[in-house]
């Protein structure tokens, strides 16, 4: 019986085994290889091609300093600033707000999603609410929340956690939503209990949709944590923005400019190397930036 | 065909309850242009160790009549009942097999084997060894910790049977279990069904269109009739065990699947 089974066509081996010396799997990786190599050399030029044609334009033009900056005054301006010690505390304060707020937020809003949506009676007596705070922009609660929490950090992390709530929340619920009859019906033959349905069958299902409302979160979390250092806090890129606009420093906006957007980056590439090793069944498009 | 109602097996002798009894099943869906009728009077027995096959076409409530004795849907009227007991909720001695193997892609092979005893709260290292073993006779040794994606259909499937095998169900319900299959996959498959519950024992109640694998596969054959579903007839299949291929080439085999055949070319605009 084993050798009629073994004597089965195997549809994926099939090719590979026959050609001994170059396997068209190796091709491949060889040329994604290639390929990813001449991509990072023309990501550089790129790159470099940008930065040229910024510094020409602005002195081509001759931009009054008061408007925009070359990038190598901006370089400069960091490395002044740098040397003094003037960034780290404040890049600190505003990532910990971010990255606190965006986890309690994400937890909530989690943690809300499933509750809302596997206690349906919950789920109904608390929605309106859900429904009417999220229709309320978050930020103009940020003077409410800073007049009862004060100038310090605590005031932008229930801020952020208050923004980043909501995305997480509603794709927890359109991903709790979709039930696959069959996979249900397997869950009920073998009488696996609620929690077991919901732990092998419908997180698996939902995380997709989840990570999707993670991805919005974050970018959600940084715009929160700079905004509500505007409307009033001691420490943070949001203060030292606002001073260097006051300053008429415009270099300076520019440093923090970019490096709002290495954070940015930053947290979107954890992020999205989270989703991929969470949900590492999910089949992508393999070039998907 | 209504001869062939009347014809209904006896009550047996000693009064031991069948396997299975469907016991006068009727069930309506509900849909917007109101009550449809999918199934109508069903009474069928299945014996310990009998193979039975329903053959249909499409929509003749085939899939309805499974999920009842799988315990996954209450009859509009009759009951099914299991070893004498009525069949409300799915229970470990049914196991069921569905059209395409439903694995979940977020475990392995293996993984997927051994849930129903995770589920369970079964001995898990022992569930493992088994699955290892039964995994390697249906040919998937080396696929153990392999994504379900990474298998072809008919792999999937054979990984699906193991997996309904694992709580040592005494009647196995399959829904079309080859129906995704090509038609060789699905000839290998079937002289490997046959096999399997030949050594094992289990009841069989399969639903499929295909009358060869009906007749290659089964003890008794039962023909249904589509809107409302009923049984035109039942065909005891004769023919010697072990089947193998050689089955294939009997006249007899011939023979029956012509009488079952005849069903389908009365009706219209069907096979």
């Amino acid at each position: 019986m084993t050798e009629t089974l073994a004597s089965l066509p195997a549809p994926d081996g099939k090719a590979a085994t026959r050609t001994p010396t170059i396997t068209p799997a190796a091709k491949a990786a060889r040329r994604r290889a290639r390929t990813k190599w001449s991509d990072r050399m023309l990501m550089a030029a790129i790159f470099l091609a940008f930065l040229g044609a910024w510094e020409g334009l602005v002195r081509l033009f001759d931009v009054s300093p008061l408007m925009f900056a070359p990038p190598s005054e901006v370089y400069s301006a960091f490395v002044r600033g740098a040397t003094r010690g003037l960034y780290w505390e404040h890049l600190g304060v505003t990532v910990f707000q971010m990255v606190c707020g965006l986890m309690i937020g994400a937890s909530l809003g989690f943690g809300f999603g499933v509750a809302v949506s596997e206690f349906g009676r919950l789920g109904r007596l608390i929605f309106p609410y859900l429904v009417a705070i999220q229709s309320l922009p978050k930020v103009a609660v940020a003077p409410l929340v800073i007049l009862w929490l004060g100038f310090g950090i605590e005031s932008k992390v229930v801020l952020v956690a208050l923004i980043t709530f909501f995305p997480v929340l509603v794709n927890t619920l359109s991903g709790l939503a979709i039930v696959d009859a069959q996979r249900m019906d397997l869950m009920r033959i073998f009488r696996a209990s609620r929690w077991q349905q919901f732990r092998f069958v419908r997180l698996p299902s939902a995380a997709p949709a989840i990570f999707a409302g993670l991805n919005v979160a974050v970018i959600l979390a940084l715009t929160g944590a700079i905004v509500a250092e505007f409307v009033g806090a001691q420490r943070g890129l949001g203060v030292l923005l606002l001073q260097a606009q006051t300053n008429l420093d415009t270099a300076g906006m520019l440093v923090i400019l970019v490096m709002l957007a290495v954070i940015g980056m930053c947290a979107n590439t954890a992020v999205r190397v989270i989703e991929r090793r969470a949900t590492y069944w999910v089949v992508r498009r393999e070039d998907t930036p | 065909m209504h001869a062939a109602l009347a014809e209904r097996p006896a009550p047996r002798p000693g009064g031991t309850p069948p396997l299975m009894r469907f016991d006068a099943i009727r069930h309506d869906f509900d849909t917007a242009g109101g009550s449809l009728r999918a199934l109508d009077r069903i009474s069928l027995d299945i014996d310990r160790s009998e193979f039975v096959a329903v053959v249909g076409s499409s929509g003749c409530g085939k899939s309805t009549l499974l999920r009842i004795a799988a315990g996954l849907l209450a009859p509009s009227e009759g009951r099914a009942v299991f070893s004498g007991t009525p069949v409300s909720a799915p229970r470990p001695e049914i196991g069921m097999i569905f059209q395409d193997a439903v694995m979940l892609p977020w475990f392995s092979v293996i993984e997927n084997v051994v849930l129903p005893v995770r589920i369970a709260g079964g001995d898990m290292a022992a569930a493992r060894r088994e699955a290892a073993e039964r995994l390697d006779l249906v040919g998937l040794a080396g696929f153990h910790d392999a994504a379900p994606g990474a298998l072809s259909g008919g792999m999937r499937q054979r990984a699906s049977i193991v997996r309904a095998l694992m709580m040592k169900p005494r009647l196995l319900l399959m829904d079309e279990p080859f129906g995704a299959l090509d038609a060789l996959t699905r000839e290998r498959m079937n002289i490997e069904l046959a096999r399997i519950a030949e050594e094992s024992g289990i009841a069989v109640l399969l639903i499929t269109h295909s009358i060869s694998e009906a007749v290659f596969l089964a003890d008794r054959v039962v023909v249904m009739t589509p809107r409302p579903g009923r049984i035109a007839e039942e065909i005891a299949v004769p023919l010697a065990r072990p089947r193998s291929e050689r089955t294939l080439l009997e006249p007899d085999f011939a023979a029956i699947c012509h009488r079952v055949r005849r069903h389908f070319q009365s009706e219209t605009g069907i096979e």
